[in-house]
């Protein structure tokens, strides 16, 4: 197969926008993509109504929490939690009002509820040097559930809610 | 204005004063107590009961009246399950069974649902159990990996699930027909 000179002229030509195109795309954009196509996604917690989730997003050291609609796909905003990373182990209550998840503060791990609805943060107060591991807030965000590692030994430890936020009905 | 009448005057002013004074620090102390009242309160029910188990409680999921945690026995895991009502346990026989090994565990808002990732030699099942019929259902994943974290729906009706692939952590979504 023989290709006329014409044919040549549009091949140079498409690659010649082929390149225009690609250097318009920039470095960082292109970066941001692969990091996200790389990015582990981690700790799955699904809203009682099953509409949200929340999930852990990034490399080691600076996984951040994230809540995304399941209906729209979208990721959802957060008042208080663009830092204090590493987060960890994300629970929802029943409509995604409230996320308990552990943060860093300082060099304490430490246990808060962002009340999505009010934009408020309520932190959990732990009396001792006690690390918290894993948390879940139960659906109607009456009691929270704290496992927490004391030596090589876990434990766990529920406290009571009412009085700090409003509980969830269940629809 | 006699000297009498000056000193009574003066007493009515520095009474009222003293009222407010009074009144402010009394507000003052009621913001406190009710600051220091946000303080979670551990339910030392429940806190006492978990504390009864030397090998201690881990990966905890609540519903509205159950808790679910893993808690190991005679080097293995199992899962142990609460009525937080009246603290009795919930036999779990059927799941925990000696070739199998918990390592997930997330309950339904009623907690009659139970979803869990289990190792079974060397390979991780994805289990829905349901408690009323006593059903256990292996679920498939939509792609091969290695499961290592669910999470259930308040209704039961969906998952998420982490799974691990080529070294990857990755969530799959799976709406559950039943």
């Amino acid at each position: 197969m023989t290709i006329n000179s014409k044919q040549k002229q549009n091949i140079i030509l498409f690659f010649l926008i082929s390149l225009g195109i690609a250097s318009c795309i920039p470095y960082s954009s292109q970066r941001s993509i692969q990091a996200f196509l790389q990015e582990n996604k981690q700790d799955p917690a699904l809203s009682g109504n099953g509409e949200k989730l929340a999930l852990i997003i990034g490399q080691s050291g600076q996984q951040t929490v994230q809540i995304r609609s399941l209906k729209s796909g979208t990721v959802l905003p957060l008042r208080h939690l663009s830092r204090h990373q590493p987060h960890s182990s994300p629970s929802l209550s029943w409509s995604g009002r409230y996320l308990a998840v552990i943060i860093q503060r300082g060099n304490r791990r430490t246990v808060v509820i962002e009340d999505r609805l009010k934009g408020r943060l309520h932190s959990i107060v732990l009396s001792g040097n006690r690390n918290p591991i894993n948390t879940e807030i139960s659906p109607e965000a009456r009691r929270i559930a704290i496992q927490f590692s004391q030596g090589n030994k876990p434990f766990v430890e529920v406290f009571d809610l009412s009085g700090i936020i409003e509980p969830e009905f269940l629809k | 204005m006699s000297k009498k009448d000056s000193f009574n005057w003066n007493i009515k002013k520095y009474s009222t004063y003293f009222k407010s004074i009074l009144a402010i620090n009394g507000l003052i102390l009621i913001s406190i107590t009710s600051c220091s009242m946000e303080r979670n309160r551990p339910i030392m029910k429940i806190n006492s009961y978990l504390r009864g188990y030397q090998n201690g409680h881990k990966k905890p999921s609540l519903s509205k009246n159950l808790l679910a945690t893993l808690i190991n026995r005679e080097d293995r895991d199992i899962i142990h399950l609460i009525d937080i009502r009246n603290m009795k346990r919930i036999p779990m026989g059927a799941l925990n069974t000696p070739n199998t090994e918990p390592i997930s565990i997330s309950l339904s808002a009623n907690g009659e649902r139970i979803a869990l990732i289990r190792k079974r030699g060397i390979t991780s099942q994805l289990i829905l159990y349901q408690r009323k019929s006593g059903r256990i259902q292996e679920i498939e994943l939509k792609q091969l990996g290695n499961p290592t974290k669910v999470s259930i729906g308040g209704k039961g009706k969906i998952l998420a699930v982490e799974v691990t692939r080529q070294g990857k952590k990755e969530i799959d979504l799976i709406r559950l027909n039943n």
